[in-house]
């Protein structure tokens, strides 16, 4: 299913989930033009935090994304104090929870790059567009030699006006 | 834990763009851009520069005019022709 990504974003925001859109959806913030079907959201691992980001994703039934249907799959704060990463599917669309991102780090060290954005009518972390080319730069996979290529071209047409 | 982010000017003290005065349109050449980038510690890697070739730049140019909410718009109503499209095309195959 296409990924509604108001409501996403809108659920963190309303329970105060601390967390900062990276990857193609901050991209797309900054002007990307390429696709991308899921969000990622690195999230900050603390007790609190992880409670209201189990309280505000729950009523939308996350199941890992993948696996088999039927799995004793339990979304709730415990499952996600004993993992880091999730790539989950929801009722409002895919939805990735990193607890560390490849190049970046955890959310204490990210925030600091990342920006405030109005959007939807709520103010929403994004991670800033020179972090996100240097940390794909740096985790150095394959996958992502377009998605450079392309940050450096919006690099460079944000910044020759 | 070190990352590649340290050394980074911290975002909050830069100035964001989202409408971007107008320019132009002219293509820039490889040191004009490649001065662009090492403003910001970036050193161009040939690999990066080859895949840099069939980046659509107009539609970079069109994004940037937008606001950041416009652009999530735009990029959602995308993916979902994007997913009719798939499902479209399943249909047609008999999926």
């Amino acid at each position: 299913m296409a990924a509604d990504f108001a409501g996403i974003v809108g659920v963190f925001a309303d329970l105060g989930v601390e967390a900062i859109i990276i990857e193609g959806l901050a991209a797309q913030a900054h002007g990307a033009a390429r696709l991308t079907q899921d969000v990622d959201f690195l999230y900050r691992r603390t007790p609190d935090n992880i409670d209201r980001l189990t309280t505000a994703l729950a009523p939308h039934i996350p199941y890992p994304r993948g696996a088999p249907p039927g799995l004793p799959f339990r979304f709730d704060s415990r499952t996600i104090r004993a993992g880091l990463n999730f790539t989950l599917t929801t009722t409002i669309g895919d939805v990735d929870l990193l607890g560390e991102m490849a190049g970046g780090g955890t959310y204490e060290q990210v925030v600091p790059h990342s920006v405030e954005l109005p959007i939807f009518g709520r103010q929403v972390l994004v991670l800033g567009l020179e972090a996100l080319i240097r940390a794909k730069r740096a985790a150095g996979r394959p996958k992502d030699f377009e998605a450079i290529a392309e940050l450096e071209a919006l690099l460079v047409e944000r910044e020759r006006g | 834990m070190h990352t590649a982010l340290e050394g980074l000017v911290p975002q909050r003290s830069v100035k964001m763009h989202f409408v971007r005065p107008s320019h132009d349109n002219r293509d820039l050449d490889a040191d004009e851009e490649a001065a662009i980038l090492r403003r910001f510690g970036f050193e161009p890697d040939p690999v990066i520069e080859a895949y840099k070739r069939d980046v659509d730049r107009t539609l970079l140019r069109q994004n940037l005019k937008r606001s950041p909410e416009e652009r999530w718009r735009n990029f959602a109503a995308a993916v979902a022709l994007a997913e009719e499209m798939r499902r479209a095309g399943a249909s047609g195959r008999g999926r």
